[in-house]
């Protein structure tokens, strides 16, 4: 019972203190306080209109109820539904706000993509254009030797390997295509050679095919002193077979006295001849 | 009358000062606030849809606990109090709905922002 009259004091206090300007109500503050950070907001009006207005007459109610009749029960019941109604239009302005942002993320998500596949397809012409270059490059120095581009692929043709009183040492002509093949595969370290050896049609067939044999490895020799591994060579003696001129004239003979370098494509694959 | 409202105040969430003004207003024989009431329902079913039970949940429940003490103090004849209760109740609905709305929002572009985030280092990293 000591808490009935305590609350009907609280009610006529109010009354009782005769002031013109109404006294200071707690939840109208607070009413208050949520309608201003409410209103604040940078969506509140884009977001939020309809519910601001509605907290704001919620908010005028409470004041107007608080002012007239200075009711504390009856302002903070309509104190509340303002403090509630501004807390309402702020999340829904909260809400957009995050949208908004989410939006923005998508945008920035699709754009950060596109510059992603932009320099995929910018890397990707530069190492084509690399490529070109290499390719290029080794036409050049092939083109320097001679070479022929055939159907099993291209092949550097030398005549004149060997010394025909010392069959062990190379002819310097030979020797310099050696280096320059060399330095060839140095650069293009995923293709290889075959080197295939060929006699002019003198003396006997065995006697040909060793003689070839030999042409062609000592070109091999020559490739492997000068850095090139042994297992991106392969060496065949083919003996008269293939020739390409006649074996009546000693120019005919010369010509078919030789080796031929066939290089691999990329991936080191050697055609074989058909 | 007003001895058996304050005894009653305890089991509700509301002050006692709501208690005294529903018993003051009561006195003057306030008509049941079906149409509160209803309107009442009709926000806390709103915050349900919204997904207030996973994204709301405290302010879903003061929603629904005016709710269903505004449901007894009109089942009791207590229509003042009824009246103010699903006024509340109906306001904190509203809030539930939009908290829900708005804390969705915010995990989603919380996500998206972190996918972002590690989009950027992909991006980045050679």
């Amino acid at each position: 019972m000591r808490s009935t009259r305590y609350l009907i004091a609280c009610l006529l206090l109010p009354l009782a203190a005769c002031q013109t300007r109404p006294p200071h109500n707690e939840a109208l503050k607070e009413a208050r306080e949520a309608y201003a950070s409410a209103s604040l907001h940078p969506m509140a009006t884009q977001a939020a209109s309809n519910e601001m207005a509605q907290a704001r007459q919620a908010l005028d109610k409470a004041e107007t109820a608080w002012a007239g009749r200075r009711n504390e029960d009856e302002t903070r019941h309509l104190a509340y539904l303002a403090y509630r109604r501004a807390q309402a239009a702020q999340l829904l302005s909260e809400r957009a706000a995050q949208e908004e942002v989410l939006k923005q993320a998508a945008v920035e998500r699709e754009r950060i993509r596109a510059d992603a596949s932009g320099k995929d397809a910018q890397l990707a012409r530069q190492r084509a254009a690399q490529a070109g270059d290499r390719a290029d490059a080794l036409a050049q120095a092939l083109q320097r030797m001679q070479a022929r581009q055939t159907d099993r692929g291209l092949v550097v043709t030398v005549r004149d390997v060997l010394f025909d009183t010392d069959q062990s040492r190379l002819q310097p002509g030979a020797q310099r295509t050696a280096e320059q093949l060399a330095e060839v595969l140095r650069q293009y370290p995923q293709r290889r050679v075959r080197i295939e050896g060929f006699a002019d049609a003198r003396g006997s067939e065995q006697y040909n095919l060793r003689l070839s044999q030999r042409r062609a490895e000592a070109f091999r020799d020559a490739l492997i002193a000068h850095g090139v591994s042994q297992d991106r060579i392969e060496v065949q003696g083919l003996g008269e077979a293939f020739p390409v001129a006649t074996n009546r004239t000693t120019e005919g003979r010369q010509q078919n006295r030789r080796i031929e370098v066939l290089f691999s494509d990329d991936t080191g694959l050697l055609k074989a001849r058909s | 009358m007003k001895a058996t409202h304050l005894r009653l105040g305890p089991r509700t969430q509301l002050c006692a000062a709501v208690l005294l003004t529903s018993a003051l207003v009561a006195c003057a024989s306030t008509p049941p606030p079906r149409e509160r009431l209803l309107l009442a329902d009709a926000a806390v079913d709103g915050a349900v849809s919204a997904g207030a039970t996973e994204l709301a949940q405290a302010e879903l429940a003061r929603a629904r606990s005016k709710l269903e003490a505004a449901k007894l103090a009109m089942a009791q004849g207590n229509n003042a109090r009824a009246q103010v209760l699903a006024e509340q109740a109906e306001v904190d609905g509203l809030v539930a709905r939009n908290k829900a709305g708005e804390e969705r929002a915010r995990r989603a572009a919380a996500e998206v922002q972190q996918g972002l985030q590690i989009l950027r280092e992909q991006v980045t990293r050679p």
